[in-house]
């Protein structure tokens, strides 16, 4: 027959008894619902009203803001560079990552350590700092800006250019596409690779035929996952995009803050939740896919 | 007087049946074991008994009293589960009194009925361990203290030697009969092995499909087993179809054979025949054999070693008849793949299959 | 010649590594550095060595404000994201409840939603109503940020226990809760104290949230660093970042003493 089912708690019988299981739930939905869904929902319904620009909000509803978002080619710009920046910081990440992910799931000791120390420590450093350290390096005239010549700017060095906004970015990610690809190597067998190993395969060889198509899903995952949160990181686009990279998440702040244009303030939300929201909702199917089949 | 009563159980799980119609009891301090492939229903019997399982129909009678409406916490049986689930977090001498103590008993009573018990199970000197730090013999005489100390009517075994290698079951299995005689509890056993369910139980409830097939001492299900099923269950085995054709004789595959039978004229019966109580003639010698004998032609297809004994496969006319023969046999008449030999039977190897009710 | 090539590309994977290793420390490792530097500006490498900027930092009352309020926002956001977190998860980890996906899917949808989406309406709804946004709002905010990373930690570690030691604990006469108490909970303290060592860090690292719900007088760290950065750069900044980036090890270093760093690791699965 099947596998052993896994043992179910014995369930009540009682419908009062039943409703009291849901009990543990109460905290989870009264927070989630005050601060969460409720405040998505007044972003939703804010993204229609009509702004006058003076921080009033009249509740005409209106597709104004939106057809300002999608259509007005400054703000298209904006939407463009979120997705721009965000896929390709996927797919650095994604190089980048996979041979420290697989480093880190077959070495042990001194390296492993090593590389446990840096991933997690950028994890926990603040995204402040972080983007901190980048300004500092991609100041002009240092000896890192030089490596990059013509990429970087007399004046402002490689802050506020693409490159070096796709170089923070990736690194403000990067510990989140490795985690993701460690989570797929370590399930995968060693003994595939050794067996591909007697068999005369290289590293490079081993890798290429036998680890990256047996995790796919891990990298997919990882790269959703990047997308989704390089469409929605503010800081970094802040601080080292500048006001030359302005993207999304960013503009979101100086209308709401600065502008107090709310309307489309929720608008340019609503716009970056698709973006964003897409990727992760693929990514959650996959994962409860992925994780049912155990 | 019976600890436990299953009166007609069944469980239905969407279109599946997982127990059907399943009844037994066990008296006081009986052994029984619950014998059956995976998928037999019996892992859903005694979590059934044990509470964590509502039946669809029938009853659990614990010391005389229904237990279908009790929860698990109060039904008053021990369990001890598979991988033993000793808290990690406890020591030895906690998990033993983690029972006692939900009970409310105070305190130096339940330090001096634990000291008792471990006594008992000699692991006084291993009180203050932690379960990880035991071996597997002594995890089991943990998970059996636990449940015991607490007086249950019952004790339920689910399978708890199924993940070890062949020579940690063996001694487990003596270490718990040992148990079971000086302490004398009644026990239900869950297992597929049928070594264990034959060696340990006073006796055996033979399930397959859900259904209880037989319900008898080790003896009586080894030499008489009620169906085909439950033959092949307890070992490899020659099947036959036969038809009686007379009283006490049955034909089968063309001879007549005289073998015991209340079978009805005419009716279609499962005979069947022990490896070992085969016996192989070669083939140049094969002028018909003394009467009372089966016989077959055919060629041998594997000989296995085992070390005692050599089991010999032979292919007649298309069908396999497994033999088994004393492993000195083989330097007298070396058998090869494809030699050709004649079987023989004597008419009183053979064994009708049908169900004994009164056992 | 053929010798050293076939030592450099058995090589190079190392190289390739070490580099990739050095990328991902290298701006924290520039910032700490950088605080040390004698000159009034950052530069790297820094141009003397000092503590100068260290003690500063240290007496300086706004800073230490500062921390203050960032410790007290984590630790309090923390605290809710527990009491929302641990009866969810022991909840959803019980098999047979057909939701249970559904519902754990749903509670770990702010890691996947933009926080600015969530914050926006937070403070919208709060204009709305004509009122600053109080700190109570802010803590809340924080704490539904944070919840999924408890939750999700505790829901890998509730899977890997055995589901035989409730049953048996409830065979020995626990009640449900009794059992967990008594036997599910202690055995996954280390994964909780590991979960919400991470999540108190996620919020005290935290920009967006305090960013735009906090009033001027409530400053956090990172907030404070961000307004300085954003205008003059200074090597204070450099100290204070440095001295967090230690805090920070600090409290891993901790709370990961019994594998909590594989166990985040793991969970990404």
């Amino acid at each position: 027959m099947t596998a052993p089912r896994r043992p179910a708690g014995p369930t009540p019988d009682r419908g009062s008894a039943r409703a009291a299981a849901w009990l543990p739930l109460l905290p989870a939905f009264l927070l989630y619902g005050v601060q969460f869904v409720l405040p998505l929902l007044i972003v939703a319904v804010m993204a229609f009203m009509t702004s006058d620009g003076t921080g009033v909000v009249r509740p005409t509803p209106t597709l104004d803001n939106f057809a300002k978002v999608l259509g007005d080619s400054y703000y298209l710009s904006l939407v463009g560079r979120s997705l721009l920046v965000a896929l390709v910081t996927a797919i650095t990440t994604a190089i980048i990552g996979y041979p420290i992910a697989w480093a880190l799931a077959r070495s042990r000791g001194v390296w492993r350590s090593l590389l446990l120390v840096a991933v997690m420590l950028p994890l926990m450093t603040s995204s402040v700092i972080r983007a901190f350290g980048w300004m500092v390096l991609f100041a002009p005239g240092t000896w890192f800006t030089t490596l990059f010549g013509g990429l970087a700017t007399e004046t402002t060095g490689l802050l506020y250019t693409f490159p070096g906004l796709i170089i923070a970015m990736t690194h403000m990610l990067l510990p989140m596409m490795i985690l993701s690809l460690y989570g797929v190597i370590e399930k995968l067998e060693p003994s595939y690779e050794e067996a591909a190993a007697t068999l005369g395969s290289g590293r490079v060889g081993r890798f290429l035929r036998i680890v990256l198509p047996l995790t796919t899903g891990g990298l997919v995952a990882g790269m959703l996952l990047v997308f989704a949160s390089a469409a929605s990181l503010f800081v970094t686009p802040r601080l080292i995009g500048g006001p030359k990279q302005r993207v999304l998440a960013t503009e979101i702040y100086d209308q709401t803050i600065m502008l107090l244009n709310w309307p489309l303030a929720s608008a340019m939300a609503v716009v970056l939740l698709v973006l964003a929201g897409l990727a992760g909702g693929v990514y959650s199917v996959m994962m409860r896919r992925v994780g049912s089949t155990r | 007087m019976n600890k436990l009563e299953i009166l007609g159980l069944s469980k239905q799980y969407g279109d599946e049946l997982a127990l059907d119609e399943v009844s037994l009891a066990v008296a006081e301090g009986e052994f029984v074991t619950v014998l059956g492939r995976s998928g037999s229903g019996k892992t859903t019997l005694l979590r059934s008994i044990a509470g964590f399982i509502k039946p669809t129909a029938g009853n659990i009678r614990v010391a005389g009293r229904s237990v279908l409406d009790v929860p698990v916490n109060k039904r008053g049986i021990g369990v001890v589960f598979q991988n033993y689930a000793l808290f990690p977090h406890l020591t030895v001498r906690q998990n033993v009194a983690y029972g006692l103590r939900l009970r409310r008993i105070p305190k130096h009573e339940i330090r001096e009925r634990v000291e008792a018990q471990l006594d008992r199970v000699q692991l006084a000197k291993y009180a203050d361990r932690t379960p990880a730090q035991l071996s597997g013999g002594q995890q089991q005489r943990v998970a059996v203290a636990r449940a015991l100390i607490l007086e249950p009517e019952v004790m339920l075994f689910d399978e708890p030697f199924s993940n070890l290698d062949v020579r940690l079951r063996e001694s487990l299995r003596n270490e718990l009969g040992q148990m079971h005689d000086r302490l004398g509890f009644t026990a239900l056993f869950v297992t597929h092995d049928q070594r264990e369910a034959l060696s340990l139980a006073d006796r055996v409830a033979v399930m397959d499909q859900g259904r209880l097939v037989q319900f008898a001492t080790p003896q009586t299900i080894y030499n008489q087993p009620a169906s085909s099923a439950v033959a092949t269950m307890l070992g490899r085995t020659n099947l036959f179809t036969g038809r009686v054709a007379g009283s006490n004789i049955i034909e089968v595959e063309g001879q007549r054979l005289t073998i015991e039978t209340s079978a009805p004229l005419g009716a279609e019966v499962s005979v069947m025949v022990r490896p070992h109580r085969l016996r192989l003639v070669s083939a140049e010698g094969a002028a018909r054999g003394p009467a009372g004998e089966f016989h077959a032609a055919g060629t041998v297809r594997s000989i296995e070693y085992h070390g005692a004994t050599e089991a010999v496969l032979v292919d007649t006319d298309g069908r396999e008849l497994l033999l088994e023969r004393p492993a000195e046999e083989s330097t007298e008449r070396t058998l090869d793949y494809g030699t050709r030999v004649d079987v023989r039977i004597p008419h009183s190897a053979f064994q009708v299959l049908e169900s004994h009710p009164k056992q | 010649m053929n010798r050293a090539l076939r030592i450099a590309s058995r090589a190079w994977f190392p190289v390739v590594v070490a580099a990739i290793i050095v990328f991902l420390l290298a701006p924290i490792a520039v910032i700490v550095a950088a605080s040390f530097t004698t000159s009034n500006y950052l530069s790297f490498p820094p141009d003397g060595l000092t503590l100068k900027w260290y003690a500063e930092v240290l007496v300086d009352p706004s800073w230490g404000a500062a921390v203050i309020n960032s410790l007290l926002l984590a630790i309090s956001s923390s605290l809710i994201a527990s009491v929302v977190a641990v009866p969810a998860a022991l909840v959803l980890s019980r098999r047979g409840i057909r939701a249970a996906d559904l519902l754990s899917s749903f509670l770990m949808l702010p890691i996947m939603v933009p926080s600015v989406l969530f914050v926006l309406g937070v403070l919208l709804g709060y204009q709305l109503l004509d009122s600053p946004v109080p700190v109570l709002g802010l803590i809340l905010a924080l704490a539904v940020l944070i919840a999924p990373y408890i939750l999700r930690t505790l829901l890998a570690a509730l899977e890997e226990l055995d589901p035989a030691l409730e049953e048996a604990a409830m065979s020995l006469g626990a009640s449900r809760l009794r059992a967990w108490v008594s036997v599910v909970l202690p055995n996954v303290l280390g994964a909780y104290a590991g979960g919400l060592a991470l999540a108190f860090i996620i919020a005290f690292d935290e920009l967006v949230v305090p960013l735009f719900l906090a009033g001027p007088a409530l400053s956090t760290l990172p907030v404070r660093i961000y307004r300085e950065v954003a205008f003059d750069v200074s090597p204070q900044i450099a100290a204070v970042s440095a001295l967090l980036v230690v805090v920070t090890v600090l409290i891993s270093t901790l709370a990961a003493r019994d594998g909590s760093a594989t166990r985040i690791l793991k969970e990404q699965r």
